[in-house]
């Protein structure tokens, strides 16, 4: 009997041992996982309220927008609580012009007018006129360190998304220029 | 044994202490996730609510697609408290009663009710008249300033808005161990009426019989962009500028010269200029001016009923250069034997006699501020100079058979600020009666016309002889000048006339070939002639509709455009037929935006400027809906 309780009790560690990796690694992915979605779900809300913020700032009696990159930034990182501006990567494309792409702080501080409206000899501001606001943010899972030597990363548009073992998360939302 | 079972001790301690951090953690994730999920509804719901509201203030209650459509033309209703609803913030009351329980009703299918979910919700809705402060972004924003008259804002105020609150308090899980018993997300929607700015420099309807733009294709520029609703043409022009057409066009129909891009309107261009009737006429008779020998600039001019005949030789303002008042002016000349015994003035019809001006002359009332003047016959500008005061300048007819309704020589100058150019036209024959001594004429003339047709018994008999005959206008090469359209903002304006502001040339909607529905609205704007007609003849679209084919004379009131170097118009041309036929070689540019049936151009290019900043309230403008925080 005690012997067989020793047995047993070797068992047991050894038993855990095997068990143990896979389970923890299990562990980490579903906590990594909901991590990952967290920052995701938390990306595409603060997208989306940027969005709102842009199509929704209105004109001034010189039908000139009040929507400049610096206060669609801000109501970005107002609703995405928890983003480092230093990671997150924004690209705006409206109506007529080509995208532009910068991070976040660079965003903050560029007063400059989007969407681009008469002053800038463009439309893209006025009433009805569709943009779209698209973001990455860098996720560096703990489950890379399973796999030592991991790639670079996903990398956008030549901005690597903070770190080399970071995936880039992806969000995007898209309106009508309300007024 | 006493190791292990303090070991198990710890472990138990360790769990219990731990759990306050988990639940603060679980928390965090579980609360603050509903939390998130709840206020993303609210405001899903409040902008709903407030979208609908607001629209339904426009468009009429319960028509929430019915804008812009002939038969609903609530558009152009003045908004004010009375025909909308205002309130301070109330809880909400779903239902379809008025614009605002409308409203609720969306917040309602959004899941958000006063007291819903166990008296949890709450929802209120408060509406008035501008201006909006926005909150979103405390005070980098400035306020949205009202279109309130006098405000002297016309472009991006508010004329309505509705504000919509959404607020749930939801019980905590995990947050509560902590003592954070309860999350109160809320969000809140302000959805308003504004005046914005109309797109295009060039716009294009396609309702001429001419459909489309024509001909040799010169080059134009249109640096807001030209609006074809209709068929493209063939070849299409070169433009600089965006080019937007409607969303029924095929992309493969557009070329490869220029950039297109589909009308955000929806699948059709709605003209804004749409259910506001014309710009209406005075209700109340003018004097009238028998102007003897037809040369305004230096001809005897006699007030018909006023003056003595004896003062026959009395001239408005002194030969050379008068200044002449508000009224009805047409040529004349003496009738029984003048000058030695005159009795009376009689009409003296013909093209070679129409109006003419071969001096300065400038029309300023001082005794209104906002003048009136109506040229029966056709005025044939050939003077020096032309001065036009603020006021609504009628081209009543041409001069019988080949005589235009206006017509510019390139010898003259012609200023004018705060001018509205109005050319009339007339789809039938005028009957007099005899016994009351009054005209009436087609059931389509413009309105309140015969008015001043009916102030006179001279013009009364021009009228019932056929000599009113309606001709084209034509604008000839060399005009030089600045004539900037009817100021919005001046105080001098009547406010019947405020819709109109910016226009600086109209053209008869009623007595085009496009048929135009009678506004069901008809204070303040007079009866007349409000959208175009698609539902009378059973063909139901806007670029195939309703037409008259009995016009008498298919050119009036056209408008031939000779490349008048030059000639500085500002404002809006409204010619919502016929084509805008520019003819020469020369270039027709100015602070325009220009509304036509089509574009017919030849050897000449044409240079629509963007209206400045200073300008900025002469630029077309129509009422949206729009989410503005």
């Amino acid at each position: 009997m005690s012997k067989r309780k020793r047995n047993w009790r070797g068992n047991a560690t050894i038993e855990f041992t095997l068990v143990g990796i896979p389970l923890v690694f299990v562990l980490i992915s579903t906590i990594e996982m909901a991590r990952g979605m967290w920052i995701y779900h938390t990306l595409a809300y603060a997208i989306k309220g940027g969005t709102r913020y842009a199509v929704a700032r209105g004109q001034n009696n010189s039908g000139v927008s009040h929507s400049s990159y610096q206060g669609v930034c801000t109501a970005i990182l107002q609703a995405g609580a928890g983003l480092l501006k230093e990671d997150l990567i924004l690209t705006f494309q409206s109506a007529t012009t080509q995208p532009t792409t910068l991070k976040a702080d660079a965003c903050l501080s560029n007063p400059g007018q989007w969407p681009p409206g008469l002053a800038a000899g463009k439309i893209d501001d006025q009433a009805g006129q569709m943009i779209s606001i698209s973001g990455f943010y860098p996720f560096v899972s703990a489950i890379s360190m399973f796999w030592p030597g991991a790639g670079p990363g996903m990398t956008f548009q030549g901005l690597t998304c903070n770190g080399p073992l970071a995936v880039c998360l992806p969000a995007a939302s898209q309106d009508i220029m309300q007024f | 044994m006493r190791l292990r079972g303090g070991q198990r001790g710890q472990a138990l301690l360790l769990v219990t202490l731990s759990l306050f951090a988990m639940c603060g953690l679980l928390g965090l994730a579980i609360d603050l996730g509903w939390s998130y999920f709840i206020q993303k509804s609210a405001q899903n719901a409040a902008d709903s609510a407030a979208l609908s509201a607001a629209h339904q203030a426009l468009c009429g209650p319960g028509s929430s697609s019915s804008c812009g459509s002939p038969s609903a033309p609530g558009e152009t209703v003045p908004i004010t408290c009375g025909n909308v609803n205002c309130q301070p913030a109330t809880a909400c009351a779903p239902g379809n009663s008025n614009n605002l329980s409308s409203g609720c009703f969306f917040a309602q299918q959004n899941g958000f009710t006063p007291g819903g979910n166990g008296g949890r919700q709450n929802v209120t809705i408060a509406a008035d008249l501008g201006p909006v402060t926005r909150y979103q972004d405390g005070t980098s924003v400035p306020p949205v300033p009202s279109c309130a008259p006098g405000s002297g804002v016309l472009v991006g105020c508010v004329e309505y808005r509705v504000t919509v609150r959404a607020v749930e308090a939801i019980p905590q899980l995990f947050s509560a161990v902590l003592g954070n018993t309860t999350a109160v997300p809320s969000a809140r929607a302000t959805a308003a009426v504004i005046q914005t700015l109309v797109n295009g420099s060039l716009i294009t309807l396609g309702r001429a019989d001419n459909l489309g733009p024509s001909g040799t294709p010169s080059p134009i520029t249109a640096p807001n962009g030209m609006v074809i609703s209709g068929p493209l043409p063939s070849p299409v022009p070169v433009v600089t500028g965006p080019i937007f057409v409607p969303s029924f066009v095929s992309k493969a129909s557009m070329g490869t010269t220029n950039t297109f891009s589909i009308l955000p309107d929806g699948p059709q261009f709605l003209d804004p200029l749409r259910g506001y009737g014309q710009p209406p006429l005075p209700t109340s008779a003018l004097p009238t001016y028998a102007v003897i020998g037809s040369d305004l600039s230096s001809s005897p001019i006699y007030q018909v009923g006023t003056d003595k005949v004896a003062d026959q030789s009395k001239n408005y303002g002194g030969g050379g250069s008068p200044t002449l008042p508000s009224g009805n002016y047409f040529p004349a000349v003496w009738a029984n034997g003048c000058p030695t015994s005159c009795s009376s003035v009689s009409f003296n019809p013909g093209s070679s006699n129409q109006l003419t001006m071969s001096n300065s002359v400038t029309f300023n009332d001082p005794a209104v501020s906002f003048g009136y003047y109506f040229f029966y016959s056709g005025l044939n500008v050939a003077g020096t100079k032309m001065f036009m005061g603020p006021g609504e300048y009628v081209f009543v007819g041409g001069g019988s058979g080949t005589g235009y309704a206006l017509i510019t020589q390139n010898t003259v100058k012609i200023d004018g600020t705060g001018v509205i150019a109005i050319f009339t036209g007339a789809s039938g024959p005028f009957t007099v009666d005899v016994n009351t001594n009054t005209a009436s004429g087609p059931a389509d003339l413009y309105p309140n016309l015969l008015t001043q047709i009916n102030s006179n018994k001279l013009l009364v008999d021009m009228a019932g002889a056929g000599q009113l005959t309606f001709e084209p206008v034509s604008l000839s090469p060399g005009p030089a000048g600045s004539v900037i359209g009817l100021d919005p903002t001046s105080s001098a304006l009547p406010q019947n006339l405020a819709p109109f502001g910016g226009i600086v040339m109209w053209q008869d909607q009623a007595n085009s070939a496009i048929n135009y529905t009678t506004p069901v609205n008809t204070p303040p704007f007079l009866p007349g002639s409000g959208y175009v007609d698609i539902y009378n003849c059973g063909s139901q679209t806007m670029a195939n509709p309703c037409r008259k084919t009995t016009l008498p004379n298919p050119n009036s009131p056209g408008l031939n455009v000779q490349t008048p170097n030059g000639l500085g118009f500002t404002g809006t041309i409204y010619q919502p037929r016929g084509a805008w036929i520019n003819v020469g070689s020369g270039i027709f540019d100015g602070f325009l935006q220009v509304i036509t049936g089509s574009v017919a151009n030849s050897a000449g290019s044409i240079n629509l400027k963007l209206l400045p900043p200073s300008l900025v309230n002469l630029r077309l403008r129509r009422r949206v809906v729009a989410l503005i925080e």
